[in-house]
């Protein structure tokens, strides 16, 4: 399994070989691409920044919890940093089970916790400007900041 | 003593800077921290944001030791 923020495409296929075992029957993967518009309003392209080391260990964090939750022994996440164009990956979770729910389960789960959990920041770049992507921090980060 | 506060995304914009040093008291708190660093760094006074101590995030009443990693960690939009 990997663990990685990095500059450069996602291979997804290689992602997955690295993550599922012989012991995993399900196996599920998402992927996080970039959209052509946000509201209506056309994008030109994001700009992905991280607290790298931080980040790294919200990801460990969601990996080992998804372990004791649903049994995955076997959670990739990788992310990607800088600029990038409408239709590129900027995130990828795959989830190794021996069974289809838990892998199911736990990916679902995972992007939702990177989205919550992991110091990630993008910028939105459209024809007038740039803007920085707020999400809310209410709730959820105070139960992170105790794990 | 003199800490150093990492800065991310509209926050690093903001200060145009990826840290500052900031000045407090020995028995400071996070909270006295955001006070001083909005004295400091007029930009960066009020904006929305969580303190992030040696990778995880903390409460504003926590004291800070001379060595933390302190950083400023403006609302997330990852993934």
């Amino acid at each position: 399994m990997v663990l990685a923020l990095g500059n450069e495409p996602i291979d997804v296929g290689e992602l997955i070989e690295a993550t599922a075992g012989p012991e995993d029957g399900g196996i599920a993967i998402f992927l996080g691409k970039v959209r052509q518009e946000t509201n209506g309003r056309p994008v030109k392209r994001l700009e992905y920044e991280a607290y790298p080391s931080m980040a790294l260990r919200t990801f460990q964090k969601i990996a080992q919890e998804a372990r004791w939750r649903w049994g995955v022994e076997r959670l990739s996440i990788v992310h990607r940093l800088g600029p990038l164009r409408v239709g590129e990956v900027a995130v990828s979770v795959v989830a190794a089970a021996p069974h289809r729910a838990g892998a199911l389960e736990a990916c679902r789960w995972a992007i939702d916790q990177i989205k919550t959990i992991s110091p990630i920041w993008k910028k939105e770049i459209f024809e007038q400007g740039g803007e920085w992507i707020q999400c809310t921090h209410e709730g959820v980060l105070e139960a992170a900041g105790g794990f | 003593m003199r800490v150093t506060v990492k800065l991310f995304a509209s926050a690093r914009e903001k200060a145009q800077a990826n840290a500052i040093e900031v000045t407090v008291s020995e028995e400071a708190t996070l909270q006295d921290l955001l006070t001083a660093m909005g004295e400091t760094c007029p930009p960066l006074k009020s904006l929305p944001g969580r303190w992030a101590v040696n990778l995880n995030l903390a409460v504003s009443n926590q004291r800070i030791h001379p060595d933390d990693e302190i950083a400023w960690i403006p609302p997330v939009s990852g993934g």
